[in-house]
């Protein structure tokens, strides 16, 4: 049940965009983003997406996808995070990464470390920080990309449900592979 | 003097403890906490347990599309929909139903029948346990003494305790009679695994201390035993410690260690002093949706003066299979040697299907084979018997 979990499932989403770097290149295969919540008395929620959508205006790489894709596994939590993120107000989130920060992208190498984009989640937008390893070969390059974000940040109410409460640090894991 | 009637009591289907879910690690609950009352799990539910029940737990015919999802209906509460004020949690176990036993004589059963109480005011917890043994409710019971059994109708408090949490729950200090932290918190109460440890939820609570621990990736539980109070006298009870710790490795898989040591100065069977040790691993596993696996491998130890000391073990593996939410197919295999001189070890197999066909409302059908080795040249004896219940968990 745990509302406030649903919540930071989209956040997570978000962070894992990370990915985003590769200008003219998509999604290759199913990617996954997954985001772990915890709660008090032990609580953990996990939730993941699938669907995640790529867009490059030359300018800046977009991740996104749309919260009511999220599912954490259980109908109800998942209908309480989309009340609590106001999804069907903002129906997405997205990372927004700048195309020249992610320039040193080759084939046959593996790219390790931090990188710097936009967060932009129930209408607020925040600079994050995200971990990322990225190997690109034959075409195509493997990210994996982690983030940790705060639901409080983005204007998100953690609400109690029946004495259980989600904690508001949300962290967010996004593994894909992008292809020309 | 009570001493030897409860042990009879213990070997037998005297009742079955209220329900306790090891496999909802598989819906990512690797804590007991968040639903039950008892931060190690088993017994009453909370508030948010309720809730879990009705979602996870009931059986539906009619599944909403995915965003039309309802909330948890008013029958998840109290009696099918009594609102109660948020600091009063009140519920129910009673099961009952009959023991078949192949080529014997159908056994009716009233396993249970207690009511639970909980309140909890801020930091502060209280909870208690009260209800009525039927013939032989053992170690449970408080009033009238027995020695012998079977003892008609006893009141039954399995736990009472008060404590008080720290951290943001995830640190409960508690004292009082309660449950031994030792290994899966398995409702086959009867199953070796329970039964050989001294830590079923039906019969084997102690007075004690105890400090729990629960994050999102470990918890564990410590308590220190002060010894059963309505085993008397004295000399039988045992003093010592349980204790479990289980981290999660990944959000589906979760490795544990147990251990359990107490000393009494009469073992209840050969009335020398006894050292008692139980050192086990167990693991839970959520491969898919609809399917767990859980298991669990103890050592077993008795030091006695001037006798052998005897080197046992105990095993459970369960398989439990959701076909659809609310049915069950639940298939479990133990084992077990209690060093006592028996050629090999003691083999069974549990084969169940539990149907949670209605709010508060479980029907479940056991059927136990057994094949027990003996001592010397007494040749093994083998049983086959069949577990009917009605569930109702108020």
């Amino acid at each position: 049940m745990n509302l406030a979990a649903l919540k930071r499932v989209g956040l997570a989403v978000v962070a894992c965009t990370a990915v985003s770097a590769f200008a003219g290149w998509s999604i290759k295969g199913e990617p996954s983003i997954t985001f772990t919540a915890s709660g008090n008395v032990g609580l953990k929620i996990e939730g993941s997406t699938t669907k995640v959508a790529v867009a490059d205006d030359g300018k800046n790489v977009v991740v996104s996808t749309q919260l009511k894709d999220l599912d954490t596994g259980i109908g109800l939590r998942n209908r309480h995070m989309a009340e609590d993120i106001e999804a069907e107000k903002y129906p997405e989130v997205s990372l927004s990464i700048a195309s020249d920060a992610l320039k040193g992208l080759e084939d046959g190498k593996t790219v390790e470390g931090d990188g710097k984009g936009t967060l932009t989640l129930h209408g607020k937008s925040k600079e994050v920080t995200f971990k990322h390893k990225t190997t690109c070969k034959a075409g195509s390059c493997e990210v994996d990309a982690t983030t940790a974000l705060n639901l409080k940040d983005f204007d998100i109410k953690v609400r109690s449900y029946m004495g259980v409460t989600v904690k508001p640090d949300v962290a967010i894991r996004a593994k894909f592979s992008l292809a020309k | 003097m009570r001493s030897f009637g409860w042990l009879a009591c213990i070997a037998m289907l005297c009742a079955t403890s209220a329900s306790a879910f090891p496999w909802m690690a598989k819906h990512g609950y690797q804590s007991c906490a968040a639903c039950h009352v008892d931060p190690s799990g088993g017994g009453q539910l909370s508030l948010y347990g309720r809730a879990q029940a009705d979602t996870l737990l009931r059986w539906k015919l009619d599944r909403p599309p995915p965003g039309q999802e309802q909330d948890v209906a008013k029958s998840a509460n109290f009696l099918w929909g009594l609102e109660l004020p948020e600091a009063l949690n009140l519920s129910g176990n009673l099961r009952g139903g009959a023991l078949i036993p192949l080529g014997g004589t159908v056994r009716p059963l009233v396993m249970a029948a207690d009511l639970y109480g909980t309140v909890k005011v801020d930091r502060f917890v209280i909870h208690g346990t009260t209800g009525l043994g039927i013939r032989n409710a053992g170690l449970g019971a408080i009033l009238p003494l027995c020695t012998a059994a079977p003892c008609g109708v006893q009141w039954v408090a399995r736990e009472f305790w008060a404590g008080a949490t720290f951290n943001d729950e995830a640190i409960m200090v508690r004292a009082g009679r309660m449950n031994l932290p030792f290994g899966l918190r398995n409702n086959e109460h009867t199953s070796w695994v329970r039964a050989l440890t001294l830590t079923d939820t039906n019969l084997g609570q102690q007075y004690g201390v105890s400090a729990t621990y629960n994050n999102d990736v470990l918890r564990g539980e410590v308590m220190g035993i002060a010894g059963n109070y309505s085993l008397g006298p004295d000399k039988y009870r045992e003093r010592g410690y349980s204790a479990f710790g289980e981290l999660g490795l990944r959000s589906n898989l979760f490795f544990g260690l147990s251990s359990l040591v107490t000393v009494a100065q009469a073992d209840l069977t050969n009335l020398k002093p006894v050292v008692r040790h139980a050192h086990g691993a167990m693991a839970r596993f959520g491969p898919t949706e609809k399917l767990a696996l859980m298991g669990e491998v103890d050592l077993l130890i008795w030091q006695q003066p001037s006798l052998l000391d005897r080197l046992g073990f105990v095993s459970w593996l369960q398989a439990d299979y959701e076909f659809i939410q609310g049915i069950h197919a639940v298939v479990s295999v133990e084992g077990m040697h209690l060093g006592d001189g028996a050629r090999g070890p003691s083999l069974g197999g549990w084969a169940a299907v539990a149907w949670y066909v209605l709010p508060h409302v479980e029907v479940r059908v056991d059927a136990i084979f057994r094949r027990q080795t003996h001592p010397g040249s007494e040749p093994a004896t083998a049983s086959a018997t069949l577990l009917a219940q009605l569930h109702l968990f108020l």
